[in-house]
This record gives structure tokens, C-alpha cells and sequence, in this order.
């Protein structure tokens, strides 16, 4: 059986098998996309509930453990929350915005976590148009300098970029620039409002310009368009019947036990206060009901046709612009209409 | 107590020490940069290094199980013959056929062991 029947199957099977800790909303950035509701209050969970999550996950046989946040850095725990995960043979995974990654700490990553990929966030290929959207000035040069020591230290690093109109005139150039890290660079057209319901960070979205842009660079590389979505599940060709891996692979922690059944679904399905994150995972009712969703979505998405493995229709993001994750918003159909006149033309 | 620095190949199980000749207990690890869960009946494996991902069987799955624990080839043997329904001779085979394949795919490597 190949690798992608099985990812298949799993989703199928609601087999996890990748899971999301946001480990705080503290960020050392103010990236005025950013989607977390930073004024969420909680009691963030502890050390020894991280260790018993992470025991429970793989009890449960999950491979991918992606440490996320706000800045994954910045929780105090984090050094000893990613030391636990390799011990426990999970793949780990960390997104930053790369700002506190300098010489050391990276040698120390590599020594005592080990993770299998970065990835980091890029908002420009220029401090004008980076710094902009983080509102740190300094943070593109220091991200550049970061970036250089993460691959001659050999560390493999992936580039995101949540394409905005602020950042589409310099798209050419973070090619460019992810070429000569020899970073793969993957750009995501669709700006989502913050979890709180605020849509300001849509206010930036990218232009129809900007995203032609976008798709004929992709052409001229070799390929369309990437796939966004963080689940690998969306990329098997067998067992599609739900949309993606929301929920039926994957899951994500917030800072204060709360699951959901993605980083995009914001819809919670327990809690770890509450409950362990196996029962969670076979017996929450809300779960369930994302799982049902996720199929009533994947039957919208055909609407899209040939572009419906491309548009990058999510149904957390619908969930937060039109309050019905199985409905594909206009924003797809924007997205799929501009790559389709790419390939016509 | 001697220590083998490195066996490379299964054919010496049979070493001489002092004219006298003694069993290696051969053993197989995993890589360092090996990450793998089970997924049903089968295994996913990553090899984080080369960004390579190998799915195993059934048998595969057993194998790199029993290989994680620590166990000695003939160990190995011994544990699968009492699991399944196979001939020795047959089984043998097999899992020498496994471990070659698991070798060509950087998922285990030899490791130096103690004999008694």
C-alpha cells in the first residue's frame, strides 16, 4: 500500500495522526494578519499536562507533533515540551516567525529537539514590505540572517507566505529569495479573519492582479498552484470522501486545553481539562458532527471541478466568513476562476 | 565478555575466539532518524534525513517493533515463530529478505554487540 492510500484510509478511518499545539498566543511579532485571538483568557495548561497529552498522542500512534503558537518560543516550556516529543519518536514540526532563531538557538533545536522541518512566515521580500506587515522594524534582516545560519546549519526549512496586497508587487522576488536559501517557498491566497470574528486582516487580502501574478510565476516554474491546506490527507487520491483531514486526522490544542479539530476549524470539540484527548477523539459529539461536515463539504468543493484540489477552499475559513464550514465562499471561487484563466491562457 | 565493533553480514553468526568458536548475538536498530507509527496493520516511517516515507506490513511492523525493543535476531526469530503460523526455514528467510530491504532504505543499520 502506498503512502497516500494510507493517509487516505486514515482519514477515512479517523485515524489521528497529526496534531497542532498552540503553545501560547505571546508573540515577540505584531503581524497584523495574525489570526489568533490574543485576548483569549485561560488557564494554560501545564508541563505535566503537555507530558500527558503527548503520552496519550503516542499511545495513539501520532506521528506528526507540530509546535505552533503565537511564537512556539516564547512558552517557557517550550524547550522541554520538544525534547519530550522527540523522545517519544514523534516527527516534530515547529512554525516560527524565525525572529528569535539566532546561532545558538538553533544549535540547540538541532541537539535537543531535532525537529524535521521548520516553517517560518515571510511577508515580503524587502524590510519595507516584511516589517510592514510585522510591525517590528528590523525583523526582515534579522529573519534574513536567521534564515542563512538555519541552512548552513543544515536544518530543513520551509518559507510560508500568507500572500497579502502589501506583499504581491515583490512576489517574483521571494521566489528569488527562497531559491537562493534553496527553501521551498508556498504561498497561501486566502487572508482568514482573526479567530475572534475581527475581518481587518482581510482588508489586505490579495488583488485579482496580485493573484495572476501569483498563478503565472507558478506556471512558469512548472507548477499551478500549491496546496495550502497543513493535512497531507488532501493530497490522497483514495478514500476522498471528506474534504480534508479536519477532524478525522488532525487536531489542535489552543494554550488553554481547548481541542479543535484543526488550526482553521475553530470549533471546539473538548476539553482538556475536562477529559483526555483519546476519549475526546472517540467520543465527542461535536467531532463527530465536523467529521459529517467535512463530507457535506467535500460535495460543495466538486462544484469547483479541476480546481477543486487547488482553490484552496477550507471550511474553517468559510466557517468564519459566512458561519457554514461546508459552504465554498466567494473567496474560492475567485481564487479557482483566476487559476482556471491562467491555464486557459 | 568480547565486543563485536561491527557485524556487516548475517553469515557471521559464527566467530572464533581462541580456536573456540562462539554465536554472535547479532542485533539490527533503528536509525536515529527514523520516525514511525503504526497505522492499523501497517507501518508509516519517515526517514527525517531524506525526506523519504516507507510503509510497512504487517510483518514489517513486527519486525522494526521487536528491533525497537532491543531484540537480538535470534530473539527475533524465536518471538515470530511462536506468533505466527510458519516453517523456521521460511521465516528465516523472510526476515532476512525484510531486514535487507529495511538496510537499502536507511530504516535500520547493524549494531555492534556483546556475545557471550
Amino acid at each position: 500500500m502506498k503512502y497516500y492510500d494510507i493517509i487516505g484510509r486514515m482519514r477515512q478511518d479517523n485515524a489521528l495522526f497529526s496534531v497542532l499545539l498552540e503553545l501560547t498566543y505571546r508573540c515577540n511579532l505584531d503581524c497584523f494578519i495574525c489570526y489568533n485571538d490574543r485576548e483569549l483568557a485561560g488557564k494554560p495548561l501545564s508541563l505535566d499536562q503537555y507530558y500527558r497529552l503527548m503520552d496519550d498522542l503516542r499511545d495513539m500512534q501520532v506521528l506528526n507533533l507540530t509546535l505552533s503558537g503565537g511564537e512556539p518560543l516564547a512558552h517557557a516550556d517550550f524547550w522541554k515540551i520538544g525534547a519530550r516529543g522527540r523522545q517519544l519518536g514523534f516527527v516534530m514540526r515547529i512554525k516560527s516567525n524565525g525572529h528569535a532563531l539566532r546561532p545558538d538557538v538553533v544549535q540547540r533545536l538541532q541537539a535537543e529537539i531535532d525537529p524535521y522541518i521548520i516553517e517560518i512566515s515571510l511577508h515580503g521580500a524587502s524590510a519595507e514590505t516584511h516589517d510592514r506587515q510585522t510591525r517590528i522594524p528590523g525583523s526582515f534582516d534579522r529573519l534574513k540572517k536567521n534564515l542563512k545560519n538555519m541552512q548552513e546549519a543544515g536544518l530543513r526549512v520551509q518559507l510560508n507566505c500568507p500572500l497579502t496586497r502589501w506583499a504581491e508587487p515583490e512576489i517574483e522576488e521571494m521566489y528569488d529569495f527562497a531559491d537562493k536559501l534553496g527553501c521551498k517557498l508556498s504561498f497561501d491566497p486566502h487572508i482568514s479573519p482573526r479567530d475572534d470574528g475581527d475581518r481587518s486582516p482581510q482588508s489586505i487580502a490579495p488583488t485579482d492582479e496580485g493573484l495572476r501574478q501569483l498563478y503565472r510565476l507558478q506556471m512558469e516554474r512548472g507548477f499551478l498552484v500549491e496546496s495550502n491546506c497543513g493535512s497531507d490527507a488532501k493530497k490522497s487520491p483514495a478514500g476522498d470522501y471528506k474534504h480534508c483531514g479536519t477532524g478525522a486526522t488532525t487536531l489542535t490544542v489552543d494554550p488553554y486545553g481547548t481541542v479543535f479539530p484543526c488550526v482553521s476549524l475553530r470549533r471546539p470539540t473538548g476539553s482538556l481539562y475536562e477529559t483526555s484527548i483519546s476519549e475526546i477523539w472517540h467520543g465527542s459529539t461535536s467531532l463527530q458532527e465536523v467529521r459529517e461536515l467535512s463530507i457535506a463539504a467535500a460535495k460543495n468543493a466538486s462544484s469547483l471541478g479541476a480546481r477543486q484540489g487547488t482553490a484552496g477552499f477550507c471550511p474553517g475559513i468559510s466557517d468564519m466568513v459566512c458561519g457554514d464550514p461546508t459552504v465554498v465562499h466567494a473567496g474560492v471561487h475567485r481564487v479557482a476562476r483566476l487559476q482556471q484563466e491562467c491555464l486557459d491562457k | 565478555m568480547v565486543h563485536v565493533r561491527q557485524i556487516s553480514i548475517r553469515e557471521d553468526h559464527y566467530l572464533t575466539l581462541d580456536g573456540q568458536p562462539f554465536r554472535v548475538m547479532n542485533t539490527v536498530k533503528l536509525h536515529s532518524y527514523i520516525r514511525w507509527r503504526k497505522v492499523g496493520n501497517e507501518g508509516v516511517v519517515l526517514n527525517q534525513d531524506e525526506g523519504e516515507v516507507l510503509v510497512l506490513n504487517e510483518l514489517g511492523v513486527r519486525i522494526v517493533e521487536l528491533f525497537e525493543q532491543g531484540l537480538s535476531l535470534d530473539l527475533l526469530h524465536a518471538r515470530l515463530l511462536a506468533e505466527y503460523d510458519v516453517d523456521a526455514t521460511v521465516l528465516d528467510t523472510d526476515i532476512n529478505r525484510y531486514i535487507d530491504e529495511l538496510i537499502k532504505a536507511n530504516v535500520v543499520v547493524w549494531e555492534p554487540c556483546d556475545v557471550a
